[in-house]
């Protein structure tokens, strides 16, 4: 790999803007000027002196970490957020953002379920109206179906809700809406993951539709996770890590690797691990064979007594229904898993429960825990019959339990009366664990066990993970935490699109490795831009 | 539904700590002052009428009906689930204990336990068209109510059922004052320290009050939620059939008119009840407390010379300000 670009990672910020790919273009060209952006949330310092630049008919390509500043970033084109400091020019003049003059394509899509596809594409515009003010729906819907046939999508029925649209058309309205702001003047596109919900066809399809538009001189700012496809479509890239700028370069002068060695921010070393013998001869505990389900195909792995198992991926790459599907929590549609040696069909997570699976779930506070119940009860929950007697409960060594149990998690504050809406996220995630390990569950299951917690949380929560594995119980873990569950974990099984991409173990687990493997490679195949 | 049954400071508060703990600490009592507080404030203003034990024993039977219908609520309440026909019930009920005496020639007992099991029933029935159908329970439950409403007045004809009851039976389950507490009272009581224990000190109770927290997080804790929920309709069901047959035993007549008034007095003392004991949460000892604090203040207001209609004025002002209140004592922690 010979690029001469000299990335020392944390320090310098390089801005390498000479060879801007097929659109060579002048400084006048600029159609988003960016200096010295800085934004502070809270404590943190989410973007730190970010300055880049997207020229007329440039695809731009932002990338970066979780927490990188991505988000925040575009939140402050939006004028969702107003920046601390820098200056943000459009088309030469400051961002007014009731101005319109950038249209976006937002990660969630914003669209609003119980409307209809026409009604969601006018909203942020206005409507044709007729006398009277009434709204010309016909007019409108003719043109909003037009916007669509051009995105190849004439299907797609401009009086539909929104919520009945697939994730597919969803993310098409989305981008008619968007393109719909261009025929009409705009000249800048923000795109935040537009492929995120796309199969490959899709995304070519949404990729001939970029190229197009750069061809008209629209410019693009570009954010994806996808190090394939932005090599293949963009003309330049920049990365942001913890707030700050770190590279802007052409995109032909860049290598996956170098990519994703610039977004972690170091060269990642490979941890030798101890090879764990008694692992390898231990028994099964959980044996996935092909298994599909809800946004999950062919998933095959195993689990041993023992064993902590890394379940890694991006956002939709598919972990959370994986570990819905092992719980119970999700219908099976055709594969096996087994559990202890049987193969089991959990029709609810009552059933898992009591074969001895335990579920820390990814949202703490949807489905993971009773704020408005104490801690103590949180921590009961799974398991009342231990200090009843029929049904009936007994108060005083249900408090004996609680209160060993805080004591054991280190539970502060130490009082099992307290209401669990009022304990630090990290506090909280203690007492969920808590509530699993008490019933010593043969495969324990957490999803993002480590998100918003504080560094003491985590490792206590990581300690606890690995004292039950050396009790000879099953671990599997999902983190978006890479350098972590190298760490942690004896294998990491990598999902990208709801299937397993790679299963690293040995000397190939490291961070690099995880990261390398979760991001879509595929090869594109796009045309250059005429 | 589940947002809009939550009780009141559960669902507006966002509690923080580092809260003041005196506080805290009178918030769960706050209910307890202002009824002490109204006594006090009664007994020195009319000390001949207010403070009499005939005054607290009328009262107590006056509320007799209503205290059951709002225990009957409570359950499906706790579980995250409002059941508004439950008013509906108690008449209904009532009602066909009585005919099935006066127009059946049924003995006492086989009728009442005719109408409980009804009662049950539709109770069940409300459990599964929300539950199984995953309809709103105040939506469904309001299509019951009226349903049962067109029902009461089919099976009465719109008339009171007087003829044709064993009152000689009734006025022995309804008269005597063992203890010096009218027989309805202790009914009253029963059920209570029934249902606060089931709620409160079983699995089954704890399990409701999990997923009316969170019903998603109680699945995922290996509850089975949907099964405990209609077993929670099932029980107000029950219960409401017990108030009915209690009410045609106190009153000695069926009436089509006694049930649908009583919906929204006992929704609001339910809702002021969670503010008390175990804030944020409905409990039949706050529920109760409630039901006392509203009662005697209309009681005591008469005896000082308000017009009867301030009974209304009272109860809906009450609850305002008793909201506000608690609010304010707890509003560290709310």
């Amino acid at each position: 790999m010979d690029h001469e670009l000299s990335v020392s990672p944390g320090t310098s910020r390089l801005s390498i803007d000479q060879h801007a790919g097929p659109s060579e273009a002048a400084d006048d060209d600029r159609l988003l000027d960016i200096d010295g952006l800085c934004k502070t949330l809270g404590r943190n310092m989410v973007l730190n002196g970010v300055s880049m630049t997207v020229r007329a008919g440039e695809v731009h390509a932002l990338m970066g970490g979780n927490g990188a500043g991505k988000s925040t970033l575009i939140k402050c084109l939006s004028g969702y957020w107003r920046a601390d400091a820098g200056t943000i020019l459009v088309d030469g003049s400051p961002l007014e953002p009731a101005a319109k003059k950038i249209a976006f394509v937002q990660q969630d899509l914003g669209l609003i379920a119980d409307l209809n596809v026409v009604e969601n594409t006018c909203l942020g515009r206005g409507f044709e109206t007729g006398r009277l003010g009434r709204i010309r729906w016909r007019r409108e819907a003719d043109r909003v179906h037009e916007l669509l046939a051009d995105l190849g999508h004439p299907d797609i029925d401009p009086l539909a809700m929104a919520s009945t649209l697939d994730p597919v058309e969803r993310t098409v309205v989305a981008i008619a809406r968007a393109t719909q702001s261009l025929r009409e003047g705009v000249r800048l596109l923000v795109l935040d993951e537009p492929t995120a919900a796309l199969p490959v066809d899709e995304a070519q399809r949404l990729f001939e539709t970029i190229l197009r538009l750069r061809a008209s001189g629209v410019g693009m700012l570009y954010v994806s996770h996808h190090i394939g496809q932005v090599l293949d479509l963009a003309d330049r890239i920049s990365v942001l890590r913890d707030g700050e700028l770190v590279e802007t370069a052409p995109a032909s002068s860049m290598t996956d690797s170098h990519l994703i060695t610039t977004m972690l921010g170091r060269e990642v070393e490979s941890l030798q691990r101890e090879a764990s013998s008694e692992v390898s001869t231990s028994p099964t505990v959980l044996e996935l064979d092909l298994v599909c389900g809800p946004r999950v195909n062919d998933i095959t792995f195993d689990v041993r007594a023992g064993e902590i198992v890394g379940l890694a991926g991006l956002q939709g790459a598919g972990c959370t229904e994986v570990a819905e599907l092992i719980f119970g929590a999700a219908a099976l549609r055709s594969g096996t898993i087994a559990f202890r040696g049987e193969a089991v069909r959990f029709s609810h997570p009552a059933d898992a429960v009591a074969a001895g699976i335990a579920l820390v779930t990814e949202d703490r506070h949807g489905d993971g825990s009773f704020l408005d119940l104490t801690v103590g009860e949180n921590i009961v929950a799974a398991d009342l019959r231990r200090f009843a007697r029929f049904r009936a409960l007994s108060a005083r060594r249900e408090r004996a339990e609680v209160a060993g149990l805080i004591d054991r998690f280190g539970i502060s504050p130490a009082q099992g009366n307290r209401r669990f809406g009022t304990l630090s996220g990290g506090n909280q995630q203690k007492a969920i664990m808590a509530k699993w390990m008490r019933l010593q569950p043969h495969l324990l299951i957490c999803d993002q066990p480590d998100v918003g917690v504080d560094i003491g949380a985590k490792q206590a929560i990581y300690a606890t993970i690995r004292e039950l594995a050396e009790g000879g119980s099953a671990v599997l873990v999902i983190s978006n935490q890479f350098d972590d569950l190298a760490e942690l974990c004896d294998r990491v099984v990598v999902l990208r699109d709801g299937r397993v991409a790679a299963v690293l173990a040995g000397t190939e687990l490291t961070e690099h490795e995880i990261s390398k493997a979760s991001v879509s490679r595929r090869s594109l195949a796009v045309e250059a831009a005429p | 539904m589940t947002s809009t049954t939550r009780p009141v400071s559960g669902a507006t508060g966002r509690r923080q700590s580092g809260s003041l703990l005196n506080l805290e600490r009178l918030g769960p009592y706050g209910l307890i002052v202002l009824l002490t507080l109204e006594i006090v404030v009664f007994s020195i203003w009319a000390p001949d009428t207010f403070l009499t034990w005939v005054n607290f024993r009328a009262v107590a039977l006056n509320q007799v009906i209503l205290g059951l219908l709002v225990l009957a609520m409570l359950v499906p309440l706790i579980a995250g689930e409002l059941d508004a026909s439950l008013p509906a019930v108690l008449t209904v009920s009532s009602l066909t204990s009585a005919s099935l005496m006066s127009n059946g020639h049924l003995s006492l007992v086989p009728s009442i336990v005719a109408a409980i099991v009804l009662a049950t029933l539709i109770g069940t029935v409300n459990g599964l068209v929300v539950v199984r159908l995953g309809v709103g329970s105040l939506v469904t439950t309001l299509g019951t109510f009226t349903v049962l409403t067109g029902l009461i007045t089919g099976l009465a004809g719109g008339r009171t059922i007087t003829e044709g009851l064993p009152k000689e039976t009734m006025r022995r389950l309804a008269e005597p004052r063992p203890l010096g507490l009218p027989l309805p009272v202790l009914y009253l009581l029963v059920v209570a320290v029934g249902v606060w224990f089931v709620t409160e000190h079983t699995t089954i109770g704890r399990q409701w009050q999990a997923i009316g927290s969170s019903e998603p997080a109680a699945r995922m804790a290996g509850v089975r939620t949907q099964r405990l929920r209609i077993l929670a309709f099932t029980a107000g069901g029950f219960l409401a059939g017990v108030a009915g047959c209690v009410q045609l035993i106190k009153a000695q007549l069926g009436s089509p008119n006694i049930g649908p008034g009583l919906l929204f007095p006992a929704f609001a003392a339910a809702f002021l009840g969670a503010t008390a004991f175990r804030p944020g949460r409905f409990n039949v000892r706050g529920a109760l407390t409630a039901i006392a604090l509203l009662s005697l203040g209309v009681v005591g207001l008469i005896m000082v010379g308000a017009p009867y209609w301030v009974d209304q004025i009272f109860n809906g002002g009450a609850l305002i300000a008793s909201l506000f209140l608690v609010r304010y004592l707890r509003r560290d922690v709310a």
